[in-house]
Formats: structure tokens, sequence, C-alpha cells
């Protein structure tokens, strides 16, 4: 199978090619201006992982929403499932940033963590 | 009447890289005037990673980023008003802000520097043809109604405009459930950097119509439906090439304007292709001792460049106030030629330029694969510096090696200029 | 049983509605919309015009000059703005220069103060005007103001008075009864009135047509019929110093005053109107072609248009009669029912003058009872000014930020306006419901920013005003859908 896609490492953003065989390994990678590049492309069409980020309530807090992120990239595929777990999450201030609010998502080893701190609200 | 050594005008980015910076130069009473509830500006709706690897060599979320900035003010002990909004600005630096708890305050200030940041162009701005009804939002609102507030603004969305504001909505309303149909772009190419285009539109399958852009919408109360046409080389729409989608809402990311009320208010003429102050290299405007940085001086493209002005902003109005007074010697001034949309500074102090110490900021005005720069002074070639792969959306830099090879000894004065040329390719 | 009801809360209706609450008598209102003002008073040229534009003998004549002598005094008492600007009607060339001659001797014989001036005398005056004006006709006492604010003005001083203000009632049906009418809303809701009096706007031949499917006209044939007349217009920044101060028109044509340049009490500047007939009488949409009509037309005025300003367009509709005239009178045949209809320009100018009419000469005594008269109510309640922190000094916001610091949190940036006087602005009686009708009373979002930076802080304070949930605040007509909360949403999906 053939894969175009834009190369996001540099600003060069070259347009790569990509052969894969039908087990998904890689036979050729072309149009690529450096390592890093065929890299990336490798990744991208064998197993493409991106970070998630996502918003959930917070009662009691300074802000109304807490802003949460994965602690490292998820497969892309995994993206929606782990969005679905992060609605789930309702949290009362205080937070930290950095505070786990789901250990291993989706069993995927990657956590979900506070985005930033929000201290309770004065009454 | 108050007196601070430096007011800073805005707690974003900007602002705070400022307001660190003169502290760690030794300026003691600063105070940093912020209209939001806290720190943080644009950052804390910026909830998408990305941030700080240039400055923290790690990718941080908006709000992360604004939480390490604002924690080292806090360590530093900076005086923080937040809910403050600054109603004016004078010439010798009088600020004058209101909040709540102190009502109308005027207070004198040794430096200020500006970091109000920029705002988001609106619908009435861009005219598109048809009704007016609810579900028309510029996508940095909508981005605060979801990030901030917990609101969704619609299910089904068109995004006009590709810019990364625009692509980044287009991937946070579709993780959150909504369909976005597709993302029309008056441009041939795409207005965001490429890795938003992967990350955001591919990713999700969302199709982006280059040298599209919206031309009717339709529905009395809300969004309805909205009118697609391609664009020509005049980016004049072309009858019949009409597609129609039903929506229930328009996202509109079509461009940032420096917030500079407060430089207009004075009379400061803004420079017409920044739409910010006209600074020098100690990044000082027109009026001494009044820095700007950040997107109040020109809109940015990464949050690591707008601390990075930040600092050197309020480094410089460390040095004025220790000086007491604007950086001595004359002034080149330097201009956009062919190929170059803008240039900063504007104005490059000679004593810099013959310590080989200019630095210039300049974004192309087209894509270009490899390019010479080339510094003119006049019908003169002063220098030249070889770039690879620009595009406007991407700000770049060009430091010493492009003004070394001038005498400046012998500089008569005359006004300076950028060019950008694209290279044969090598045989 | 009400002695009066008015269909419909535009200008026409909430002059008339302040007019009647002076009296001893029962008053309802009627009106469609959430808010007053919604139709063509939310969106025309905010003009007094001087009166000499109207040919002689006409109702529009009548009023006009009437309403011009008055709206000073009226905005004075509603504590409502007022400037008065003058106007200049600009002509090019002999043809136009004979008409310009016209309108000068039909002000003069009105006692309508103006002068001719020649075009270089003008241009210093006004520097934007296009050298191709060769005379000018200066009107000085034409002036602007708010006309959406002059409405719930007036509404909320009629409304102190005991006037009932029904909001989101459309009226679907009426009938006539023994004394006097019944109208039902499409909600149910019904009014047992002596009198009706249709200001419905665009819709007011489909209001007369409830009662009389004829739509009969005193002495004309044909039957009543409002065509809506679009007019687009462009809305400029506030600038240092504004393009224009005054109003500038051009030489009057066929289809009305034609597009004009007016500075508006707040110091923006609305370029427009073209005129279009449509059919839709919601068709307020905004065309490629309307909105090339003004900026042709304009620059035959005016020179160096700073249309990189602009930051809004938006249209309005005229309800335009079939007589050529306003439509003012007792239905023949339909005795207590009675037309303002067709109010289109000069419609704003004479609102308070055609309520004053619609009184001393529509409304008889004797369909009120027997021994009805008009008698003057005792004490009259005068609305509240509301605050405005940009007109105060120093010391006078201090002292309200003191009381109440949420006047010291500027929610608009662009306009400066604080919750304090958001807040206000729905708490008060004909108080805004929606984002729009805030936008109407405080400006919030009428701004360089059009709300982009401002618009959650009004969800926030119009849900706690009103006491609702964000999600249940809206734009403008009440049930459109706005915001969804975010974890409800996502439970639908």
């Amino acid at each position: 199978m053939r894969t175009e896609l834009d190369c996001i490492v540099c600003p060069a953003s070259c347009h790569i090619r990509i052969e894969t065989a039908e087990g998904g390994e890689v036979l050729s990678v072309s149009g690529n201006g450096c390592k890093r590049g065929a890299q990336y492309a490798c990744t991208e069409v064998k197993n493409p992982v991106r970070m998630v980020t996502g918003t959930v309530p917070v009662e009691g807090g300074k802000a109304r929403r807490l802003p949460v992120v994965t602690s490292g990239p998820v497969p892309r595929e995994k993206m929606s499932a782990v969005m679905e777990e992060i609605h789930h999450i309702r949290v009362c201030a205080p937070v930290s940033i950095d505070d786990i609010m789901i250990k291993n998502v989706c069993g995927l080893g990657v956590d979900v963590k506070a985005g930033r701190s929000i201290g309770r609200r004065q009454p | 009447m108050k007196k601070y050594e430096l007011v800073v005008i805005g707690g974003g980015s900007g602002g705070m890289a400022a307001a660190l910076a003169a502290r760690e130069q030794g300026v003691r009473e600063i105070l940093i005037l912020e209209q939001g509830e806290e720190l943080g500006g644009i950052l804390l709706q910026c909830i998408h990673n990305g941030f700080g690897l240039h400055t923290f060599g790690e990718e941080l979320t908006g709000p992360a980023y604004a939480e390490r900035y604002a924690d080292r003010v806090a360590a530093e002990k900076i005086e923080v008003k937040t809910g403050t909004f600054v109603r004016k600005l004078g010439r010798g630096r009088t600020v004058s802000y209101v909040n709540g708890q102190e009502g109308y305050v005027t207070i004198e200030a040794g430096a200020v520097v500006l970091a109000m940041g920029c705002r988001e162009r609106p619908w009435g701005a861009v005219s598109i043809p048809g009704s007016r009804p609810a579900g028309v939002w510029t996508a940095g609102t909508a981005q605060r109604y979801l990030n901030l507030e917990g609101y969704m603004v619609g299910r089904r969305v068109w995004i006009l405009g590709s810019g990364d504001i625009g692509m980044i909505m287009a991937r946070r309303m579709t993780l959150e459930g909504a369909h976005v149909l597709g993302v029309a772009e008056i441009m041939p190419h795409p207005g965001g950097l490429p890795r938003n285009r992967r990350q955001c539109l591919e990713d999700f399958g969302i199709p982006l119509y280059l040298s599209h852009t919206v031309t009717g919408i339709r529905g009395r109360d809300r969004v309805e439906a909205v009118e697609i046409s391609q664009v020509d080389g005049d980016r004049r729409p072309i009858a019949g090439t009409e597609k129609t989608f039903e929506v229930d809402t328009l996202l509109l990311s079509v461009g940032l304007i420096p917030e500079n009320h407060l430089l207009e208010e004075l009379g400061v003429s803004l420079h017409p292709r920044t739409r910010g102050a006209v600074v020098d290299s100690s990044y000082e405007t027109e009026i001494p001792g009044v820095f700007a940085c950040g997107n109040v001086l020109h809109v940015h493209d990464l949050v690591d460049h707008v601390s990075r002005e930040g600092e050197q902003a309020g480094r410089a109005a460390a040095a004025y106030l220790k000086r007491g007074g604007s950086a001595p010697g004359p002034e080149a001034a330097i201009e956009a030629g062919p190929g170059v949309s803008y240039v900063l500074p504007q104005r490059l102090l000679l004593p810099d330029l013959k310590a080989g110490q200019a630095q210039v900021k300049f974004r192309p005005s087209g894509r270009f694969k490899r390019a010479r720069l080339e510094l003119f002074l006049g019908g003169r070639l002063l220098g030249t510096v070889r770039k690879r792969y620009l595009e406007p959306a991407v700000m770049e830099t060009a430091g010493p090696e492009l003004f070394a090879a001038a005498d400046w000894d012998t500089w008569d004065g005359e006004a300076l200029s950028l060019r950008l040329t694209e290279e044969e390719e090598e045989p | 049983m009400y002695d009066v009801l008015i269909i419909g809360a535009g200008i026409t209706g909430s002059f008339l509605a302040w007019e009647l609450s002076r009296y001893e008598l029962k008053t309802a209102v009627a009106e469609r919309e959430n808010d007053v003002a919604c139709g063509s008073t939310m969106a025309n040229s905010a003009i007094i015009h001087g009166g000499n534009d109207p040919e002689d003998g006409t109702l529009k004549a009548m009023l006009n000059l009437e309403g011009s002598r008055r709206y000073e005094e009226i905005c004075r008492l509603l504590k409502i703005p007022y400037k008065k600007t003058g106007s200049f009607t600009a002509a090019s060339g002999r043809e136009e220069e004979a008409v310009l001659e016209k309108l000068y001797e039909r002000a003069v014989e009105r006692g309508i103060r103006a002068r001719l001036l020649d075009g270089d005398r003008a241009r210093e005056m006004e520097p934007h005007l296009s050298r191709a004006v060769t005379k000018v006709l200066e009107i000085p006492d034409t002036a602007v103001i708010g006309p959406w604010e002059a409405a719930e003005a007036a509404m909320e001083e009629a409304v102190l008075n005991g006037t009932e203000l029904f909001l989101d009632c459309e009226i679907t049906e009426i009938r006539r009864t023994e004394e006097g009418f019944l109208a039902v809303s499409g909600s149910g809701k019904a009014f047992s009135a002596r009198i009706i009096v249709n200001a419905a706007g665009v819709y007011s031949d489909r209001i007369y047509g409830l009662v009389c499917p004829a739509r009969t006209l005193s002495g004309r044939e044909e039957p009543l019929t409002i065509t809506p007349r679009r007019g687009e217009y462009y809305v400029l920044d506030r600038m240092e110093k504004p393009f224009v101060s005054r109003v500038i028109y051009p030489v009057p044509g066929a289809k009305g005053k034609g597009v004009l340049a007016v500075p508006t009490v707040h110091g923006n500047i609305l370029l427009g109107p073209d005129a279009r007939d449509i059919a839709d009488r919601e068709g307020t949409d905004n065309t490629p072609e309307g909105l090339a009509y003004v900026r042709e037309n304009l620059d035959r005025i005016l020179e160096e248009v700073p249309y990189e300003k602009v930051i809004r367009s938006f249209a309005g509709l005229r309800a335009r009669g079939n007589t050529g005239d306003f439509i003012l009178e007792e239905a023949p045949g339909v005795p207590g029912f009675i037309n303002a209809a067709g109010m289109e320009s000069p419609g704003l100018s004479c609102a308070p003058a055609a309520a004053a009419y619609i009184r001393k000469e529509l409304i008889r005594p004797e369909l009120l009872g027997a021994d009805f008269c008009w008698k003057e109510k005792p004490s009259y309640i005068r609305r509240k000014a509301p605050v405005v922190m940009a007109e105060l000094t120093e010391e006078e916001r201090n002292r309200i930020i003191r009381e109440d610091p949420s006047y010291g949190r500027i929610v608009c940036r662009c306009e400066q306006i604080s919750e304090g006087e958001i807040a206000a602005a729905i708490r008060k009686p004909v108080g805004a419901v929606s984002i729009k009708g805030v936008k109407k009373r405080v400006r919030p979002g009428m701004g360089r920013c059009q709300g982009g930076f401002c618009q959650p802080e009004v969800v926030r304070i119009l849900a706690r005003e009103l006491g609702i949930r964000e999600d249940q605040v809206v734009y403008d007509r009440s049930g459109v859908p706005f915001l969804r909360e975010m974890e409800a949403d996502h439970e639908k999906v």
C-alpha cells in the first residue's frame, strides 16, 4: 500500500511517500529530505501516536474547567476511547498540576493528568 | 500619585516574561496589570500541547506553560493586579486603570512594557453575505466556551480560515463529538502549520478546501447552512462553484489584530503591516520609556518567541531605568522590500549594528524553497544570508551574519531594506 | 378589559404606549419578540430629519416637523442620547442643484433653518465631501438619536406608569366583540380591548387582515399591503477623528433619501442604506450587490471612505405601505381598530408626533366609555437614568464603585462597559433577556471585537441576573438553541 503525507518534523514539510506490505511492513520511503523525516513517516504509517487533551468540570475551583492531558502519546486510533474516559472525570478543587486523574488510561500505559493547578474558590 | 519603576500591561506570556527579565536585571518595583482573573492570558484556553519546546525543552499545554511563568512571578514576589483594565496610557508614562477594589486609579511608571496581546478579526470585518443568526463565532471565542466555560457551541460545524486556531478548533470540536464538515481557506495554500494540518484535519478526515471561502450564511435565528464558493486568483468568488453545507455553526479564523487601543488613543501611528507599534532594537516605541512585546507588537506563531521577545523588552526597560533614558545613538530604519511582508524592529541602533548585535525578525510574503535574504542600502547590497523553506505562517530571524559585512562607520543615515528572492535550483 | 391594546413594540408602539401612559387608561402592548425594538427600529439610519424632504400635504411632512421640534426635549425627559449634528445634502452639477434649491425653498416655507453653501465652503466644514460636490444644503437642526434606546426608554416609562408589556406574544387571532375586540396570541394569551392600535411594522397588513380580511383603506380601492424594503448598511469603528461630523445626504431620488453617512450618538459612522423591495418579511440578509451599491453611491458624495474601519454590516426592513404616505387611520368598517402602518422613513423622526396624533385624532373617547375624557395621571414616574460610567467624572465613578465593585469590573474592553452596567440593564424594567438585548442597551459587542472577548461574560451575567442556567441564555430570539452544556452534550451524543 502507498501512503503520502507531509512531514511535520521541520518547516521543509517534505512530501513523503511510503510503500508498505500487507502486514504493515515498510518497503520504501521516498521524498524525505532527512533521516528524521523517514523515521517520522515510518511511525506515522505503522503506529501513529498522539497526545490527547481535554477539559473536565471542577467543583469549587477558581476556574470552572480543568484541562487534562495524557502523560505521553497514545495510539491515534485510541484517541476517542481516551476522550470517552476523560468525559467521565469529575474533580473537586484544589487540584495541582500533574495530579493523576486516570491511571493507565484504557490500559495504554499512560496516565491522564491535570494540565494546571486550580485553587479553591473563596466562598 | 503612586509610582512604580516598571508597569507591565498584560499578564500573558509576553508580560510575565518581561517582568521576570526586568527583575533579573534588578528592577525592584514592578507591577503587572492583568484584565483576566489570573495570569496567563490566552494560554489558559489553549489546552492543546506543543508549547515550550524552545523554552523548556519539552512540549507543554498552554495552561502548563502559563503556570510555570506564573509560579516564577509569584516566587519573585512581583506585584500583580488581576481583574484590572488599563484605560489610558499617558505620554509621560502615567497609567490609568480600573478594578473593583480600587476603582479608577492613575499611577506613574519609570518604564512601561505593553503586552496586551491581540484580538480576533471579527465577523463584521469580513462581510459575509447572508443572514446574521446565532451560531457564528470567532474560533477563539468558541475555544473559550469549550475550554474555560464548559459549553459546546454546536454539533455540525464549518470553519472559515485554516489558521492554526481554526484547525485546532476543528480537532477540539471533533473530539468533543461534533461533526466538522470542512475548513475553507481563501488562499491557495493552508494558513497554519503542517503539523496542525496533519494532526487536526487529516487525522479526522476533515476536508480542507483551498481557494474557497464562505459566500453565504443561511438561517434566520440559528445558522442552518453555509454556502462555500471557489475563488479566483484575486480571491473573488467564482459564480457557479457554490456548494451548500447544512451546519448549525460557523467558526471564523480569519486573522488576529494586535490590541493597540492604548497607543491609538495616544495618536501613535501603527505599522501598516504589523498593526503594532514601530520599535527600535530595544523594543522601545516612539514614546520614550514605553516598550512593546508579544502579540501586541506583531502576531506570533509560537509562544516561545513571545516569551523571548518579552525578555528582550523587559531587559531593555531595565536598561532604560538604569540609564535614565533611551538607548543613545543614531538609528537606521529598516524596511520590508520585495518578498518580505514585514521586518521588526523597524529601527536598528547603530551601536548594535557596529557591535554585531543587531537582530531582525521578519515574515516572508510568500513561500520560498531556497531564498536569498538580502540587506540593501539604497541600491547597494550590504549582506546576504541564505534561507530555506520559508512560509508566511512562520516568523524568521536573521542575526549578525546579515549585518557583519557592511561598513557601518560610513553609514549616512539612509534607510535599509530587506529583500527575499527565490534562488534557482543548484545544478 | 384593556382600554387600548397596542400590537407591536417598535418605535411607533413604544412611543404610543408612552403617550397613553400619561393618562388614566388601561393599556397593554403585545410584542411577538422577546424585546422591544426588534424590527425596523433596530436597523435604520437613526436620524431625526429636519422635515423638508416629505411632500407637502402628507402626514409625513406634518408629523416630521412636529417630531423634529419635540425630540430634543423628549430625549432629555427620557434621559437618552440626542445629538444635533446638522446635515448636508450634497448636489453635484446643475440638475441636482435645481433639486437642492427646491428643497431649500421648502425648508424655508416650513420654517426649518437652512442655508445653501458652495462646494468649497462645505468642504471646509466636511473635509471628506467629494470634490465633485458643487452645492450643499445645510440643515443645522438635523439630529441623531439611538432608535432602540428611545423605544426602550419610552416603553420603560410607560411600564413604570402602568402599561402592561407582553413579550414573546404574537397576536394570531383578532375577533370583534360587543365591547371591542378579543385578541389572542399564539400561546393562548387573550386580550379583551376596546381599542386596538396596529403598530406591527412589516406585519401590520397581516395583523389588519386578522380583523378585516379585505384590509380596506379609506378612499382607496386597493387593500393595505406592506412591502418590506430592505436597506443595507456598514458600521465603521470609532475613530479619533470621525470621518464625518454631520449627516451627509445625497440629493433624494425616487427610492427615498439615498445612501447616507451618519455619525451616530455613540461615535460610530453608519454608511447606507440601499433600497430593495423584497418579499421576505424576515429578509434582513446582507448581499454583495446591496453593499456594493452602498459603496458606489457613497463614493459619489464622499472621498476616502475608510472601509477598512468597517466592523459590521447589517440590513433593516422599512415597512413600506402602498399609499406613499403613513397609514394612520381608524379602519373603515372596524370601529376602534386603528392602523399605524407603513411607518417607513421618516417614521423614527415622526414617532412621538404620530403617537400624539393617534391619541388626539384617532382614538375616539366615546369608544372608551360614555363618560371617558382624557385625564392625566396625578403623578407620573420618570425612568431612572442608567449609570453610564463613561459619562461620569472620576470621583463619581469611584463613589459608585465603592458602593458596588462590579462597576469597576470592565467586561467590554472596546466600549469599556462594566459588569455593573450590564447587570443593571438586565434588572431594570423592560430589561434585557438576551445577549442582543444587552448589546442594545449597554453596547457590549458593538465595538471593534464584536463581542469576541465579552460574550461569555455577558452570558454569565445574564444567567445570574435572570436566574436561569447559562445554557438557557439566548442570543436573540427566545427558544433558539445557543450553547449546550458539555457534559449534557456528551450524554446526548
